[in-house]
């Protein structure tokens, strides 16, 4: 009696948990549905569903594919090459950072986690306390170093500094290796390899999972990054998709053009959701390992 | 091969607390030749490791001086002392195959390393894939001699610990190194195993005739293993010398009492000279009383000694008969092992042990006589030291 009790006990609150999730998650996908819905339908339509709140009408019955086209075609005065540039820009700046801030942020790690050297501590707060600085107070300075570097409306501002690290993924690198057996970094050393080789070969192999976490976020944050190229780049043709979209926005926010902004904005964010689909595994692993391990 | 000579090398730690440091290895001095099978053996935290560790560059070397080939090491980072080691958890790369374990000490030793100059120069491309086939060739010379070719694609979580083990030791093997280091390598495997893989190392010295320096906490193995054994103790060295002159002959109490399993009968008592027969000395713990012969402990002045005798050179029973000292004793615990029994034995307050064999052993209980031959008997000094006096 009192094991089927439990049972039905168990069974509610699964019921209950998921119940929970499958709500959470409606409200996160609403917003996404509703952006679908909209970038397939006709312009009337669509400025009916939005503006009048007809929301009957918000199901596309005809989806008009064409949409995508027009939008993307539309991004720059001389058709696709707006959105050409743009995304090749965003491809460029995303691949060089995620590949720079993965490198760059493991070595420093693993320098704060193997090597013992004088002022060590002191230097890992420093590096640590700079994760307190919002990116807005140093933009200021920054634009005025870039500028003397002769470097304002180039993309070297949103590549370059990803070469010198990351103090979040530092300390998650630092905190990842530190739980490396020490025997591993020494039998590396007695197969005869440098601090650079047992970084190479066994320290970043071994760090995956955070390197799956550093490259997602970095990923996701540079490619809908705003700020930065807004301030940093001033010529169309160097503008990233963020950028591109938002001159989108401006030029054609009108109630009659919701449904292409709609698309335009899709597109923009389809490869940060096929990028977490891709990686949920990983990732998952990644921010497990670095809770109990951290 | 090579040879390896310590010269008074010492380890101080300086963050042990106290202001001068914590002395983990003091003054070792030996060498090692050619070939040869060296066993560092002492109970945890007498400095073994560490001197180990220090040869092979992990630690740094605080006092005293590191020759490896007539030259000083000190200095020398591990990576360029071309030495290999065995650790007690394996240490094998995770995220590695068997046979990528094994070529990792290699490939860090390619000439033509490149794959990007393989990819811009056809002959550079000829020469590194020579280089990749001797690799492979010798990867699968040392999974043949360790047993290991089934398993050369599998990731060591796969494997059993005593195949982790071989693939440790594979890893060592491959490199051809100048000295092997093992640093407690069987602790983790059971008993059965860990019997199998000490013969198969001794096969593995006498193939590879390399110079090896093997760290373990356990004596039965040092004495399987080394052509030598250095026992130490509080980071000082107590003896040095071939397996059965530690267990014949050991330098001292200490030595006496950690090599040999059943440990060594130790008997506190006093030594009287001239009071026996002539020709004799006596060492009388009541109400034991021994008749030594005049000579053999020419260093033993009278006075509190302790007199050691090794429980298989006790014999009770008609065996005894021929015996030169003989007693009467109580048997109080019969244990009984198969090829062998531990007899406890009790002559007034003394303790003693006997290793007979099975038909020999008494029933619990009964009073036998116990003898020895005052030739199979050690003394040693009572103080700290209890230096062996003869």
């Amino acid at each position: 009696m009192s094991a089927r009790r439990s049972l039905v006990r168990t069974a509610l609150a699964a019921a209950a948990a998921h119940g929970l999730l499958v709500g959470g998650m409606l409200v996160m996908l609403l917003p996404l549905v509703w952006m679908l819905c909209v970038s397939l339908l006709t312009s009337e339509r669509a400025q009916s569903a939005t503006v009048s709140g007809d929301y009957l009408k918000l199901l596309p019955t005809d989806p008009q594919f064409a949409n995508y086209r027009e939008a993307l075609a539309q991004m720059s005065s001389v058709r696709w090459e707006g959105f050409r540039n743009a995304l090749a820009n965003s491809v460029v700046v995303t691949t060089l950072c995620v590949v720079a801030t993965s490198l760059s942020s493991s070595l420093v790690g693993f320098a704060f986690a193997r090597l013992r050297f004088r002022g060590r501590g002191t230097l890992f707060i420093i590096m640590l306390a700079t994760m307190m600085l919002p990116a807005q107070v140093t933009l200021i300075p920054l634009f005025l170093l870039f500028r003397g570097l002769g470097w304002i409306d180039t993309l070297l501002p949103l590549i370059v500094p990803a070469f010198f690290g990351n103090a979040f993924f530092i300390f998650m690198y630092r905190q990842f290796i530190a739980q490396i057996p020490e025997s591993l970094i020494e039998a590396a050393a007695m197969d005869g390899y440098g601090w650079l080789g047992i970084w190479w070969h066994i320290a970043l192999p071994l760090c995956r999972p955070v390197t799956a976490i550093c490259a997602v976020f970095t990923f996701v944050f540079v490619w809908n990054d705003f700020l930065g190229p807004l301030v940093f780049l001033h010529s169309d043709d160097q503008a990233t998709l963020a950028v591109a979209l938002n001159s989108f926005r401006n030029q054609y926010g009108g109630v009659n053009n919701v449904h292409l902004l709609m698309a335009a904005s899709l597109v923009t964010m389809l490869p940060c959701i096929l990028l977490f689909l891709a990686a949920q595994r990983q990732f998952i692993e990644g921010l497990g390992k670095g809770a109990v391990k951290g | 091969m090579a040879t390896v000579e310590l010269k008074g090398l010492g380890k101080t730690y300086t963050s042990g607390g106290s202001p001068e440091g914590v002395r983990a290895v003091r003054d070792a001095t030996f060498s090692i030749r050619h070939g040869e099978f060296v066993v560092l053996v002492g109970p945890s935290g007498c400095g073994k490791s560490t001197l180990l560790r220090m040869i092979a560059g992990l630690e740094p070397i605080t006092q005293g001086e590191l020759l490896i080939d007539g030259a000083v090491v000190n200095e020398m980072p591990a990576r360029q002392r071309d030495i290999a080691m065995v650790f007690q958890n394996y240490a094998l790369y995770p995220h590695l195959t068997v046979r990528q374990n094994m070529a990792f000490g290699l490939e860090r030793r390619r000439t033509h390393g490149s794959r990007l100059a393989a990819l811009l120069s056809g002959e550079y491309r000829g020469k590194r894939e020579d280089e990749s086939t001797a690799i492979a060739q010798r990867v699968a010379k040392a999974a043949e001699t360790l047993g290991l070719v089934a398993h050369l694609d599998r990731y060591p979580r796969e494997l059993s610990g005593g195949q982790r083990q071989r693939v440790a030791v594979g890893r060592s093997i491959v490199r051809d190194p100048k000295v092997f280091l093992f640093d407690e390598p069987l602790s983790n495997l059971d008993a059965k195993l860990r019997h199998e893989m000490r013969s198969e190392l001794r096969q593995l010295h006498r193939t590879l005739g390399a110079t090896m320096i093997y760290v373990t906490h356990d004596q039965e193995e040092a004495m399987g293993l080394g052509d030598r054994i250095v026992v130490l103790r509080d980071g000082l060295i107590q003896q040095i010398g071939a397996p059965s002159e530690i267990y014949e002959r050991p330098a001292n109490r200490f030595v006496a009492g950690f090599v040999g399993t059943p440990s060594i009968n130790l008997i506190q008592g006093r030594l009287h000279r001239g009071e026996g027969t002539a020709g004799v000395e006596r060492f009388a713990a009541d109400p034991l009383s021994i008749d030594l012969p005049k000579g053999r402990f020419g260093a033993a002045q009278p006075g509190p000694i302790v007199l050691g005798v090794r429980p298989d050179r006790l014999r009770i029973g008609s065996a005894a008969a021929s015996s030169t000292w003989k007693s009467e004793a109580t048997v109080v615990a019969v244990e009984r092992l198969g090829d062998r029994s531990d007899v406890a034995l009790r002559v007034g307050q003394h303790s003693l042990l006997a290793r007979v064999a099975p038909e020999q052993a008494p029933t619990e209980g009964a009073t036998v006589t116990v003898g020895a031959d005052t030739s199979d008997m050690l003394l040693f000094a009572a103080d700290d030291a209890g230096v062996r006096l003869g």
